[in-house]
This record gives C-alpha cells, sequence and structure tokens, in this order.
C-alpha cells in the first residue's frame, strides 16, 4: 500500500467529509468587517470583567469582616463599636460616642492606664449602670482618679476578677457613709455612686481613699464612703450632672468609670 | 484589540483595506471551512468558527508579513485555533463523537476499504485529523502544516506519520515524504 495511494484515499474521505463554504458565510464575513467590529465578542468579555470584580468585592468584604470582629464588649444594640480616631472625641451633650483611642497615641503625663478592650468602649450613657460578675471575696487593692480629654477617669483595681457592681448616679455630692450614717459631703453639685458586693478594702488596699484630680475636669472629688460587711462604696463628686460609661479591664483587674466632660 | 484600534487610528490609509482583505480572505475561505468541519464535525460550528476566525484575522491582519501564501497559512491556524476553542469550550463534544458517522454519499459507490478508512478517519483526534487533512487534501508542506497547527515542524511530521499509521499500519515513513 503505497503512500500516493493513499493519499489518493484520503482525498475522497476528506472531500465527503469536509464541506465547503456556504456563499452566505462569505457575505457575512464581509459584512462584519465592513461593519469594522464583532460586538458578539466584546459582551462576554464584559460580563466576565463585571462577574470577576462582583466576585472580588464579595470576597474583599468577606475578608474585611472576619479580620474586623463585632465588639467583644457589650455594647447597645445598632450602635457602631470601633472608631480609629487617635484621640477619643466627645461632643458635649452628644449621645453615646464610642472611642478608642489608638495603642501608643496615649496623651503624656497622665497615670491612668490607657489600654481598652479589643472590641471598644462601650457608650456614655446617664441611667445607672452595672456589671461584674458574682465571685467570692475581693480585695479592692488601689483606686485612681485622672482626667482625659473628653472624659475623666475613676478606676478601681482588684486582685480578682471584677466582682458585681453597680454606678448610680444622684443629684448633690453628698453620699452616705456606710456603716455609721453619716452624711459625707464632696466637693461638686451631682454625684455618682460606686457600689461594689463581695469586695473589701482594708487588706490589701493601698493608696488614698481621698482622691482630687484637680483641674477644670467634671470629677471633682473621689472618695471612699464605705468598707462594710463585704460591700465597698466609693462617692464620686460632680461639678455637674454628666453621663459616664463603665467597663471592665483585666491584667490587673480594674473598673474604670468614665464620666463624660 | 490594539490592532483595531490602530486601524481607527489611521482610517485614510486603510480605506482600501476591507475590499483587499475580503478577497484573500474569500480564495481560502473554502479551504477553511473545510479544515473547521473536518476538526469540528459539525457545520455550523464550523461556520461559527470559521467566521470568528475571519474577524480576528480582520483585527490582527496588520501583523501579517508575507504574500498570499503567508496569508494561507496564517488564516488556517486561526481558523484550526478557533476549532479548538471551541472544541474545548463544548461540553456536549463528547457525546457528538459518540454519535455514528453520517452516511457517505461517496461510500457507495466505492469498495468496503474506502468506507473503513472514512470511519478510521473520523474516529481519529481531530487534532491528528487536521494534520492529515492539511498535508494531504490540502497539499500543504509540512512547514506550514506545523505553522496551521501551532508545532514545530518535526511534531507535525510526527503526527502526520502516527496518524496515517493508524489509518494503514503497514505504511512506511519514507512513503509520506
Amino acid at each position: 500500500m503505497s503512500g500516493r495511494r493513499l493519499r489518493d484515499e484520503l482525498r475522497e474521505v476528506f472531500d465527503s467529509v469536509s464541506e465547503p463554504a456556504h456563499p452566505a458565510l462569505s457575505a457575512r464575513i464581509r459584512e462584519q468587517i465592513a461593519a469594522g467590529t464583532a460586538p458578539t465578542t466584546r459582551a462576554p468579555r464584559l460580563a466576565v470583567a463585571v462577574a470577576l470584580l462582583t466576585a472580588a468585592i464579595v470576597v474583599g468584604s468577606l475578608l474585611f469582616v472576619s479580620r474586623h470582629p463585632i465588639s467583644r464588649q457589650a455594647t447597645p444594640a445598632g450602635q457602631p463599636t470601633v472608631t480609629a480616631s487617635p484621640a477619643p472625641s466627645v461632643e458635649p451633650g452628644a449621645t453615646p460616642v464610642p472611642v478608642a483611642p489608638a495603642p501608643g497615641a496615649s496623651p503624656p503625663s497622665q497615670p491612668l492606664p490607657t489600654t481598652t478592650p479589643a472590641g471598644g468602649l462601650p457608650a456614655f450613657r446617664c441611667a445607672a449602670q452595672s456589671g461584674g460578675a458574682s465571685t467570692g471575696m475581693t480585695a479592692v487593692t488601689t483606686a485612681r482618679a485622672g482626667a482625659q480629654s473628653g472624659y475623666d477617669r475613676f478606676v478601681l483595681e482588684f486582685d480578682g476578677p471584677v466582682p458585681r457592681y453597680d454606678v448610680t448616679p444622684q443629684g448633690s455630692a453628698t453620699f452616705v457613709q456606710d456603716a455609721t450614717g453619716a452624711p459625707v459631703a464632696l466637693s461638686g453639685s451631682a454625684g455618682l455612686l460606686v457600689k461594689v458586693q463581695s469586695a473589701q478594702a482594708h487588706d490589701r488596699f493601698t493608696g488614698s481613699t481621698d482622691l482630687r484630680p484637680g483641674g477644670a475636669g467634671v470629677l471633682r472629688e473621689a472618695r471612699q464612703v464605705g468598707d462594710f460587711e463585704g460591700v465597698v462604696t466609693w462617692g464620686l463628686g460632680l461639678s455637674k450632672a454628666a453621663c459616664f460609661r463603665t467597663f471592665t479591664l483585666t491584667a490587673p483587674n480594674r473598673l474604670i468609670v468614665d464620666v463624660q466632660s | 484589540m490594539i490592532g483595531l484600534v490602530a486601524d481607527d487610528a489611521t482610517p485614510a490609509a486603510m480605506l482600501s483595506e476591507p475590499a483587499d482583505f475580503t478577497a484573500q480572505l474569500e480564495a481560502v475561505l473554502d479551504a477553511a471551512h473545510r479544515l473547521a468541519t473536518v476538526m469540528l464535525r459539525d457545520r455550523s460550528a464550523a461556520e461559527d468558527a470559521v467566521q470568528e476566525a475571519a474577524l480576528k484575522a480582520w483585527r490582527k491582519h496588520g501583523q501579517l508579513r508575507g504574500g498570499a501564501a503567508g496569508f494561507r497559512t496564517w488564516f488556517l491556524s486561526i481558523v484550526a485555533n478557533e476549532c479548538r476553542m471551541a472544541r474545548r469550550a463544548r461540553w456536549w463534544h463528547v457525546i457528538r463523537l459518540a454519535e455514528p458517522p453520517e452516511p457517505s454519499a461517496a461510500a457507495g459507490a466505492d469498495a468496503l476499504t474506502s468506507s473503513d478508512l472514512r470511519d478510521a478517519v473520523l474516529r481519529l483526534d481531530p487534532a491528528d485529523r487536521a494534520a492529515l487533512f492539511c498535508f494531504f487534501y490540502l497539499d500543504l508542506p509540512m512547514e506550514e502544516v506545523a505553522r496551521v497547527l501551532g508545532v514545530s515542524p518535526s511534531a507535525a511530521r510526527s503526527r502526520v506519520y502516527r496518524a496515517a499509521q493508524r489509518l494503514r499500519p503497514e505504511l512506511d515513513r519514507e512513503e509520506l515524504e
């Protein structure tokens, strides 16, 4: 069987298998070339580009959400949790504005810890607030007070988990000494009563029980007004009625009361 | 796309070009369409492939260098590429391959071997079929077969040889050259 023979046979086969171009095809091609472009080839590319873009946006936002979890701190519903402003910004009389001082951007010369919960701070509110967990007896180890930009901060430090606490606003700066019932007048014209259950402050407490932060802040004075039968009470004298926020931090365990100025 | 932009940029110089291009195209359109039907085994798919290839060729024809023979090989290579893409894009080509080959008009008169050969050709891989078609039917030199298939000349030679041997196992390589 020679190659020539195969060639002839294959020609016959291909003749029957293949088909010449239909005249209409040539006319169609001429038309499209005269029109200059082929619109059919563009639409799918555009669709693919749009699809890819959409997919990229979806994936990007999912990644963003997964890397920036919603607040771990208990915050009021429907409220944004984290703002990236380097300095806390609080408008006077404004409704809750959560602020999170950036790490390393703490204002100079202030004695208070500036670390904040990772999920952002709770909002300032004007009604009584409470928190903490019911535990065994905990000792208060120290107390601090100081001014920050936008608010004044009062801190109680504990040697264990922060126990159950209640912070109640009141219309005067006069408190009642626990156990004796004697009135204690603090400077200021309004007050916050900070009451901590299952705690005592006479074993391991160091520092002053009467703090005066000074300056022009709203917090004029903080004084321990009770350490009796497992309840530690502090009175905060304020220059005016103010909204506040409470939260806890660990390492060391702290209860923080920020009074909006 | 780039070629198209270039065309738009110099419309005056290109005015006579569409007519020249389509004239050149029509000279090779039959061969191109036959190649597409051989590769795709489907007439409408082949027409689509040739049409698409023609438009691509028109957009890129500024890159073409070298005469009418060059155009023919160049266009056939675009058609072959288009057919490969069409086969890749069509999930149903598997089903189509399973269909029995169409009854031949020419097979009836000739001997049984001719019909066998036809079946064997249809069973070949489309790329092999294209190689045989270019070499035996279009009488292209092996270098041009290689360019149409987008492979090196030696790869084209062995592809033609292996495909031919599958049809005629007793065939010697020298008989092809």
